[in-house]
């Protein structure tokens, strides 16, 4: 691996200098961090903490942006030394411990990425994170090649590429495995900045079968979206976006070919298969913008077959309803706004099909209110309501039905005086929880609280003659169920100081916190925290974080586990060198 | 009625007796949603056909299903002009699995049903009846007795991430301490407890959630059995000023420790990831300003004061 990345470092810098000799502009940043963890338990048997950091990670962060006349080279070389991947298609890699160099190449964790551009044409070279459209692609990356053309109000777009190679599965360590994927996505429209886009995109992708050699657990797919945008956008702020897609989506490509009155072919774009499965989904929104008054409207319905690899965890079969608003009040007396609003409610009923036992309907409300009375008093209020509900006893399934409200006060209280200022904030929420399931026949609901309240004070002094800013906070926490109540208090101080005329700002912490588990002895907890960013030149800057965890169980883990601990350290460190 | 207990039992008799081959249907009460995936399970259904003492002991035959509603309606059969033939083991058993028991390419919906299944792979959630019997693999004729079984086909809904709300921002103090997790349960609801995993990952510098998600280890990987809370204590410093961006989601598994996969075809049986964000307002702003979850970043009542990051 090590002469991926020296072989990698020579291109940019032989690229760097030459680029260097030429009447050339340089901006962006080159880096490289370093992360290193440390856990010490006690005892070591049995596991009770395992480490949840690699212990030791390199990041290399090259990204520099060369300008020549028109001519823009941005390079996103952003790339690290130790597969970690957890989940996804690269899933267990990290486990692994080693990958080759497509896999490295594609790895998400991995950036390396060119686009060159002049004027309104780009050529994208490598990784790209690529986002068309709501419903077709945005969340995964592709490295490959493509382009991004928009002569006088023309669009015209796309990419090509392997969004993951192949990984063979393993049981020991365990790595579900994945077939390589292709991908290739193009996107063609008119679009004038302000007033209207309309865009027609295909996103096609497809698994290759025999790119492992170990049978998967999961099957070879295949998918093709194909959406229509319209966008328009109207004189003070209103607008209506509107995207329609259809999908067709192979869950199995080796599931043989579509039975009679299955689903057909649409070549040359996708071949069907018995498994292939076509579907709809559209978003639509309206409203208006402005600077202090928001409205906005949105739709969302994504069928049950609706599958775009674009999107991989995009949960389909549901319909989604939101009504947002934002906006400013009360003008102080140099007219600047008090208040300031964020609410939405939203609703929505997942199974639309009917195909998952009972239709789920969701309430969704929100609401964040601040106030700035006066110099002194502000005040904000937030307030958050889910509800859930299977609606009905239909299929023998327990019908479930939950109620979350969530009550946020946190008001502060600034005073000064000729030496400083203090500022007094205080916070409370309280979180009431309360699920009710009735399993057949329906007659004995079984209803379940869980509320939770948290307070919490903070005091931050700041020093008109003094450079240091100490800031304390106190906080009590308090959860209770019918089975175990949860208690935490915390009290936690921090203190930071520039030093060597403020190229070196360093900022400390120390925060210790009480627990208490039901009728269980106490546990224990003190982290200390220390963050350095030192400014070697104007254009050099190194920076440093480390901190330490120590935690003592009481006696809630249960013989042979009684007072066990553990000890966690973190270090990040690293510099940058910025061009501009 | 004892008529008709007579007629049933003299018909019963007489396909008994006209029968060449026994046949034994073992059927999943709960099988999985996707039709289509059948093929590639042996969890779904076994069909075992053994010899009867008779000298006509067929080499091959073809396999008719009926596939019906509880209360009868047609929902497929299987057109026998397309069934495949299928060989008997001569003098033994020979056991059938979905793929050749429910071929999807010789099996004929109606309308409706077929309609669905293009759009979603399903059928729509309830009570079915499966009716198996072998056939001649030339005339109609009827080889084996009539199994009939009946199952419950229902898709799974993954839990739906509650809180922390999508975007959020967590004040850093009190996110330190404790960070509430809260998800929708799985439904239908399983009559076993289900294990859920919640798992948070830290977005870093120059990722996005899916990325991070996609690439990082996580911070807290956390079974939670039966019940759709999770207290997590981070025990993470927040020290530095600027916004700590998490992704987190829920995975399902049964009580044998099988991913639930639910309707996402990744497989993997994640929950639709969320975003938070652990941070404190910019102290610059004077307070006017107020946490967006829809942009993950500050709005600003002064139109002046601009995002400080």
């Amino acid at each position: 691996m090590k002469k991926y990345f020296i072989t990698i470092l020579i291109l940019t810098s032989i690229s760097l200098s030459a680029q260097a000799q030429s009447p050339v502009s340089i901006s962006g940043t080159l880096g490289i961090s370093y992360e290193g963890y440390g856990l010490t338990v006690n005892p070591n048997t049995p596991v009770f903490y395992p480490p949840r950091r690699p212990w030791n990670q390199v990041r290399f962060n090259i990204a520099p942006k060369i300008t020549i006349g028109g001519l823009s080279l941005p390079f996103n070389f952003n790339f690290a030394a130790i597969p970690t991947n957890f989940s996804g298609g690269s899933g267990g890699l990290g486990a692994l411990g080693s990958q080759n160099f497509g896999q490295f190449i594609t790895n998400p964790m991995n950036n390396f990425s060119l686009n060159p551009k002049y004027k309104w044409a780009e050529l994208q070279l490598g990784t790209q994170y690529l986002n068309y459209s709501e419903l077709s692609t945005g969340d995964i990356g592709v490295f490959g090649v493509g382009f991004d053309l928009k002569p006088k109000g023309w669009i015209l777009k796309f990419f090509t590429g392997t969004s993951q190679q192949g990984i063979n599965a393993s049981t020991s360590p365990l790595v579900p495995g994945a077939y390589k994927r292709s991908n290739w996505m193009a996107q063609f429209g008119r679009e004038k900045e302000g007033r209207y886009k309309m865009a027609f995109t295909v996103v096609k992708g497809r698994d290759k079968f025999n790119s492992v050699t170990t049978p998967l657990t999961v099957n070879p797919q295949e998918g093709v979206v194909f959406s229509l945008i319209n966008n328009a956008y109207f004189n003070k702020g209103w607008y209506l976006e509107l995207e329609g897609a259809h999908s067709i989506f192979t869950t199995n490509t080796n599931s043989g070919p579509p039975g009679v009155g299955g689903a057909s072919s649409l070549k040359p774009f996708i071949t069907a298969y018995s498994s292939t499965k076509k579907d709809y989904a559209v978003t639509t929104a309206i409203g208006k913008k402005s600077t202090n008054f928001d409205i906005g409207f949105k739709m969302k319905y994504l069928g049950a077959g609706f599958i775009t690899m674009g999107y991989p965890y995009q949960q389909p079969d549901r319909l989604d309803l939101t009504l947002n608003t934002r906006f400013n009040a009360w003008k102080d007396k140099n007219k600047n706004y008090k208040m300031n609003v964020i609410a939405s409610i939203g609703n929505r009923v997942n199974n639309m099909s009917n195909t998952a036992g009972n239709r789920a309907n969701q309430f969704l409300g929100n609401l964040n209110w601040f106030t700035q009375f006066n110099d002194r008093w502000s005040l904000n209020v937030s307030y958050n309501n889910f509800g859930f509900n299977t609606n009905g006893i239909s299929g023998g399934f327990a019908s479930i039905k939950n109620v979350s409200n969530d009550l946020g006060l946190n008001p502060t209280y600034t005073w000064s005086n000729d030496k400083m200022n203090h500022m007094l904030s205080m916070s409370y929420n309280y979180s009431k929880y309360k699920e009710t399931v009735t399993p057949p026949p329906y007659t004995t609901p079984v209803t379940t609280n869980n509320n939770t309240h948290t307070a919490l004070l903070t005091y931050v002094p700041t020093y008109f003659t003094k450079k240091i800013t100490p800031d304390f906070s106190m906080l009590y926490f308090y959860n209770q169920t019918p089975v175990i109540n949860v208690q935490l208090f915390t009290l936690s101080c921090g203190l930071g100081v520039p030093m060597a005329k403020d190229k070196i700002n360093m900022r400390g912490q120390l925060q210790y916190t009480l627990g208490k588990t039901g009728s269980f002895s106490s546990n224990n907890n003190l982290i200390a925290s220390l963050n350095i960013d030192y400014a070697i030149t104007k254009k050099l800057k190194w920076s440093m974080f480390m901190t330490t965890n120590y935690f003592k169980y009481g006696n809630e883990l249960g013989v042979p586990l009684v007072g066990a601990n553990y000890l966690e350290s973190t270090l990040r460190t690293g510099i940058t060198y910025q061009f501009k | 009625m004892k008529k008709i207990t007579i007629t049933a039992l003299s018909l019963f008799v007489i396909q008994f007796l006209q029968a060449q081959v026994n046949i034994n249907l073992s059927m999943n009460p709960r099988p999985v949603a996707n039709i289509s995936d059948w093929a590639g399970r042996r969890d779904v259904l076994t069909l075992i056909a053994s010899p009867l003492p008779v000298a006509n002991y067929p080499n091959n035959v073809k396999i008719n299903t009926t596939i019906k509603t509880a209360d009868g309606a047609n929902v497929a059969v299987t057109d026998m002009q397309r069934a495949p033939v299928k060989a008997l083991v001569r003098g033994g058993t020979t056991i059938f699995y979905a793929a050749d028991v429910v071929n999807m390419q010789a099996m004929v919906f109606t309308a409706s049903f077929q309609d669905k299944l293009n759009r979603t792979g399903k059928l729509p959630a309830g009570n079915y009846q499966i009716i198996v019997r072998l056939d001649s693999t030339n005339l109609p004729v009827e080889l084996s007795n009539t199994q009939t079984k009946v199952f419950f086909l229902s898709a799974t809904q993954l839990p739906v991430l509650i809180m922390p709300v999508n975007g959020d921002l967590l004040p850093a103090a009190q996110a330190q301490t404790a960070i509430t997790f809260r998800w929708s349960s799985l439904v239908p609801r399983p009559t076993e407890p289900v294990h859920y995993r919640v798992q948070v990952f830290e977005v870093l510098a120059n990722q996005t959630a899916m990325q991070a998600l996609r690439s990082n280890q996580p911070l807290l990987n956390q079974e939670v059995v039966g019940t759709t809370q999770y207290i997590w204590r981070p025990q993470l410093s927040f020290v530095n000023d600027s916004i700590n961006k998490f992704v987190w989601t829920v995975q399902s598994f049964d009580n044998k420790n099988a991913i639930i996969t639910g309707e996402v075809p990744n497989g993997e049986g994640r929950s639709e990831p969320k975003t938070f964000n652990v941070g404190n307002p910019p102290s610059t702003a004077k307070g006017h300003q107020t946490w967006s979850r829809e942009c993950e970043c500050w709005v600003y009542s002064d139109p002046k004061l601009r995002p400080l990051k």
